[in-house]
């Protein structure tokens, strides 16, 4: 497997000018070091307010780190403050799935204008040809090809996740990065979103970073986790030896609260 | 790519068809825009169907009545004025002046005010306060005030009343913009678009714009209302339009001085202008209506 995702000592720190009745908040994320390898998928776990959404804005470019890098098979991969460096580099390497809410898609346009856009930015292709590949994605992602024509309010969760999902493939990226994918799944549409991921990761040779509180999916697909708590990365490694072998105060209770749910199996 | 599918034959309408299949449905708005496309229609072609010259006067027939009174004359429809003028004539002269004129006024104030206030609400800081209150001076005085102090200062003419008027009117473009383009910049999908390296204009055009087009319908007919009657309102108190031109103000101004004698060059003008802005309310809510069952039903 060869590295495609190398982030060393990526920092953000919450601006602490104070301002005006108001108190400067503390909170500082990192450094934080990672590497994703080739179609590898990285669990990142950890309580709220422990900085796992800005890290993964962070990775997708949404936000400017105050120091560290993030190199994208071995260049620098820059966040949307950099406008005209991003327009000479590779942008569509690194695709971010959002936290799925009633503002991740777009409610004025159809779903086909949707999936057009990244395209119509970052291909050369042309018009009918950025049809048949939409049309192509939205069959890939088990969707139909009629639903080029729908606009957000006619489609449900689950089909809305498969949309952002497409949306996110569409630029045959390197690697995924997703915000508590599976959250607001019901468990059949979460296991065929899974599926979905998993099949897909296996077609394109993608790397899936990607933040869950569902402990259970993330033993189930994660090849490596990450534990993270108050913006520092408290643990990783492999999934068996983080859930067997916790070293962490953090990552222990965040793994017994998952276990006593699983009566038969008890802490070594 | 040869592809076969039997279900590519399905139509899909698109945005405005579903938007007028939405509209349709609610037969006030259909009254109300049969009544908008009359006025609509007067604009554009009263030179060729109005029966008289509106500014050629006849003194064999002075005030004579509308055609349904006991002493009235089919010849003249609505009757005639003191100077012997066909009122009908005068009348879809009137709906050209006063409707083409204020639509014209909130076509540019409201081109302005979306610019302003999309730059307003795109910058951040300082110069995004100052964008936004650019014209806040402006909201202090009623816009009816603001048109006489500029009708003041420039003299008075349909132009000048129309510049007045749009001043007037850019304001609450800038602050509804504004304050819509803020908060949809926060949303996920502008970030999402952002990430994919659209710009400023890009984010405008194709995020931005499709979900404002509520917000506009709303304010467009509400500055639309706002600027006839401001415009007549003008014409009226004789600031505005200037003795012959037909303006609906000017000649309900006009029919004042036979008033006792001949009310209907009072009332027939005033229905006018009552028709017209009671339509355009009437479209402008069905539109909105209409646009926001095609996004969220």
């Amino acid at each position: 497997m060869s590295q495609i995702l190398d982030v060393s000592g990526l920092t953000f720190r919450h601006s602490g000018k104070k301002r005006w009745l108001k108190k400067p908040e503390i909170f500082a994320l990192g450094p934080i070091d990672m590497q994703v390898m080739k179609g590898e998928t990285i669990a990142i776990i950890g309580q709220n307010r422990s900085g796992k959404s800005l890290l993964a804005k962070m990775l997708a470019g949404a936000v400017e780190p105050d120091a560290g890098t993030i190199s994208l098979l071995e260049r620098k991969y820059w966040s949307v403050k950099h406008r005209t460096a991003r327009k000479r580099a590779d942008i569509t390497g690194i695709r971010m799935i959002f936290q799925h809410s009633s503002e991740s898609m777009n409610p004025g346009i159809s779903v086909g204008q949707i999936l057009d856009e990244p395209l119509r930015l970052n291909s050369s292709l042309s018009e009918a040809e950025r049809k048949d590949l939409i049309a192509d994605t939205l069959v890939k992602v088990g969707l139909l090809r009629e639903h080029f024509y729908f606009y957000r309010h006619m489609l449900s969760d689950g089909q809305q996740q498969r949309v952002s999902l497409a949306r996110a493939i569409l630029p045959d990226p390197k690697v995924l990065i997703a915000d508590e994918p599976f959250a607001a799944l019901d468990p059949t549409i979460r296991s065929q979103t899974v599926n979905l991921i998993l099949r897909l990761q296996k077609e394109m040779g993608l790397a899936f970073v990607f933040i869950s509180h569902n402990l259970g999916i993330v033993r189930h697909i994660a090849d490596r986790v990450i534990v993270m708590d108050n913006g520092q990365i408290i643990e990783s490694g492999k999934t068996e030896t983080i859930f067997r072998w916790p070293q962490h105060e953090m990552t222990k209770k965040l793994v017994l609260s998952y276990q006593s749910l699983i009566p038969q199996q008890t802490l070594r | 790519m040869s592809r076969f599918s039997l279900y590519d034959d399905e139509a899909h309408p698109s945005p405005w068809q579903q938007t007028w299949q939405a509209f349709k449905s609610s037969h006030i708005a259909l009254v109300g825009l049969a009544l908008l496309m009359l006025f609509v229609f007067f604009a554009f072609f009263a030179p060729l169907v109005t029966p008289y010259d509106p500014n050629s006067q006849n003194t064999e027939a002075l005030l004579i009545p509308p055609s349904w009174a006991a002493n009235g004359s089919i010849t003249h429809l609505f009757g005639t004025d003191a100077l012997g003028r066909d009122l009908f004539s005068r009348i879809m002269y009137g709906c050209r002046v006063t409707f083409g004129t204020s639509l014209l006024v909130v076509i540019i104030a409201m081109l302005i005010g979306v610019t302003i206030g999309t730059i307003a609400g795109m910058l951040s800081g300082v110069r995004s306060s100052v964008m936004n209150h650019l014209l806040d001076a402006l909201m202090a005085i009623p816009t009816l005030l603001i048109a006489i102090i500029i009708v003041g200062i420039l003299g008075s003419g349909l132009v000048n009343s129309m510049w007045a008027i749009t001043l007037a009117l850019i304001p609450q473009f800038i602050h509804h913009t504004r304050s819509f383009v803020r908060s949809e910049m926060k949303k996920d999908y502008i970030q999402s678009s952002t990430l994919d390296g659209a710009n400023y204009l890009q984010v405008f055009y194709y995020s931005i714009l499709p979900n404002m087009i509520e917000m506009l319908v709303v304010q467009g007919a509400l500055a639309l209302s706002v600027a006839i009657l401001d415009i007549s309102a003008l014409g009226f108190l004789n600031l505005g339009a200037q003795a012959p031109l037909p303006e609906l103000g000017a000649i309900l101004a006009a029919g004042l001085d036979a008033g006792y004698l001949a009310p209907w060059n009072i009332a027939l003008p005033g229905i006018t202008i009552f028709l017209m802005v009671l339509s355009i309310t009437i479209v402008g809510d069905g539109l909105r209506s209409a646009l926001r069952k095609r996004v969220n039903r």
